[in-house]
């Protein structure tokens, strides 16, 4: 039995058909049969309306079951917004009369827990502004002047932490832990986000220009209308990340993995791209004047509406649809007019 | 981002059914050796694999879902996870655990003994050693996927066959 090498052992073991689990063939049939019978009236609500406006026959079975579900969804919210008027117009008499000085409202609102204070900038006696008291918190370090304050955020757990239309310009995050973290609209121009674990944050809108990605997890962030020019992407992984809309000018991204990513309309023009893997990503109307695509698979990817001005490339195209909505010539190994 | 679901013909899912009964035993048997024998790794990977499939079915492309198709999508999705795990790992080691020397040859199918001689070693040897020899890739084409360069991944791979060999001959009790 050891005669063999064990290596030749080890190639001999593949190519075996292996019937899995009986439980899990049957649960995974029912799983895959749900999902292959799901029709367009069983999609999400957005595919829903196209449905009725399409007057299907299965659809308007079921609408009035949608219909009362709609009457009582809007009875709850209208119950659900006089209570609250209610409780808001008791609390401010009590206010009022209990108020020393009539002349100063008192507000209402209950302050947000610090977990959720958004940033702003800082107060106007030097003290520590929302934004610094947040991160020191966390254990961040307060760098630069209050001028151009920057944070040392490296080895931190920002775990969902609301940081929207915060400045963080120049800010390290080298191994930061900000999965499900709110940067909406947040500046890191400039920031270091090497080895840092964004997975499922909300990047819409961040200004993410000129910032260095190393070896991060992107995975399912959301950076819609995000700018990346001139960034560094490497090694990092954006899987199912939506980066529609957004600016990846001059960037360079190098062994990034897509896969399932979203790029509609993202501007990534003069762009470079290698190995960076868009197996079953969207990429319709994508601008990619002057970019430069190496070493990539491009298989199946509908370029419909795209900007393939200028664009180089040295990758291997197989079944995509071109940007003027045509398909992939069966013998062009380069196609839609495009040259090496 | 999902092709919006099309209703299929009954025809349609009479075909994924029948894909679906002669390919699994396939696919999964494809990625459990390459998971090292992990089974719950290759069925979630099963998993997605079909998902994958059915989507390609959803959007009016199921002619293109073939054994080939199936095992593509399986390998990315493995070298995904490979991905993954190589992060993890070179953020904090994994100890993996020995086993001890004691010869399982007789209690162990062939098959057994060769996954948990290749559990033994890190993601990354795994990697290189199942493409190599299991999937024909050559260096180059390793490299590329491990990011690394060509001679790194040379010396990885032989590394990788030696550390397999002697954790099989332990296995065995050699």
């Amino acid at each position: 039995m050891t005669e063999r090498d064990p290596i030749e052992r080890l190639e001999a073991s593949d190519g075996l058909s292996i019937e899995p689990r009986p439980e899990f063939a049957s649960e995974l049939r029912i799983m895959l049969d749900l999902r292959l019978r799901m029709t367009e009236g069983d999609a999400p609500s957005s595919e829903r309306n196209e449905e009725g406006a399409k007057g299907d026959k299965a659809g308007s079975s079921q609408r009035p079951d949608r219909l009362q579900t709609l009457i009582l969804a809007l009875l709850a919210l209208l119950i659900f917004l006089a209570i609250g008027l209610v409780t808001y117009l008791a609390v401010w008499v009590i206010t009022k009369t209990d108020s020393p000085d009539p002349s100063t409202p008192t507000p209402t609102t209950t302050a947000p827990p610090p977990d959720e204070k958004s940033a702003d900038s800082p107060g106007p006696d030097g003290s520590l502004s929302d934004l610094e008291t947040q991160l020191t918190e966390a254990g961040c370090r307060v760098l630069g002047s209050a001028e151009a304050q920057r944070f040392d955020c490296s080895g931190t757990d920002l775990s969902n932490m609301l940081l929207d239309g915060a400045s963080l310009a120049g800010s390290d995050f080298t191994g930061a832990q900000m999965p499900g973290a709110s940067l909406a609209g947040a500046d890191l121009t400039g920031a270091t986000l090497n080895r840092v674990w964004l997975y499922a944050a909300d990047l819409t809108d961040a200004n993410l220009s000129g910032v260095e990605i190393l070896g991060a997890d992107l995975n399912e962030a959301r950076l819609v209308g995000a700018d990346l020019s001139g960034s560094v992407i490497q090694d990092t992984f954006l899987t199912e990340a939506d980066l529609t809309d957004a600016t990846l000018r001059e960037a360079s991204l190098t062994d990034v993995i897509l896969y399932e990513g979203d790029l509609t309309n993202a501007d990534l023009t003069s762009a470079s791209l290698t190995r960076v893997d868009l197996t079953f990503a969207t990429v319709r109307g994508v601008i990619l004047r002057n970019a430069k695509l190496s070493q990539m698979q491009l298989i199946q990817l509908d370029f419909t509406g795209a900007d393939f001005v200028g664009l180089r490339v040295a990758a291997d195209w197989f079944l995509v649809i071109c940007p003027d909505g045509s398909p992939q010539g069966v013998q062009e190994t380069l196609p839609c007019g495009i040259r090496e | 981002m999902s092709t919006p679901a099309k209703r299929l013909t009954d025809h349609e899912i009479a075909s994924f059914e029948t894909l679906y009964s002669s390919e699994l035993p396939v696919v999964f048997g494809f990625l459990r050796i390459r998971a090292a024998g992990d089974v719950a790794l290759a069925e979630d990977l099963t998993a997605l694999v079909f998902l994958s499939a059915v989507e390609q079915f959803q959007a009016g492309r199921g002619d293109v879902v073939t054994r080939n198709w199936l095992l593509t999508v399986a390998k990315r999705r493995l070298i995904d996870h490979w991905r993954r795990l190589e992060v993890a790992e070179r953020k904090a080691p994994l100890l993996r655990p020995t086993t001890p020397a004691e010869d399982l040859s007789l209690s162990l199918s062939e098959r057994e003994l060769v996954e948990r001689a290749l559990a033994a070693l890190t993601i990354t040897d795994q990697a290189a050693l199942t493409m190599s020899h299991l999937d024909g890739m050559s260096v180059p084409e390793i490299a590329e996927v491990l990011g690394r360069g060509k001679r790194a991944t040379e010396s990885t791979l032989r590394r990788a066959r030696e550390r397999f060999r002697v954790e099989y001959r332990r296995l065995t009790g050699d």
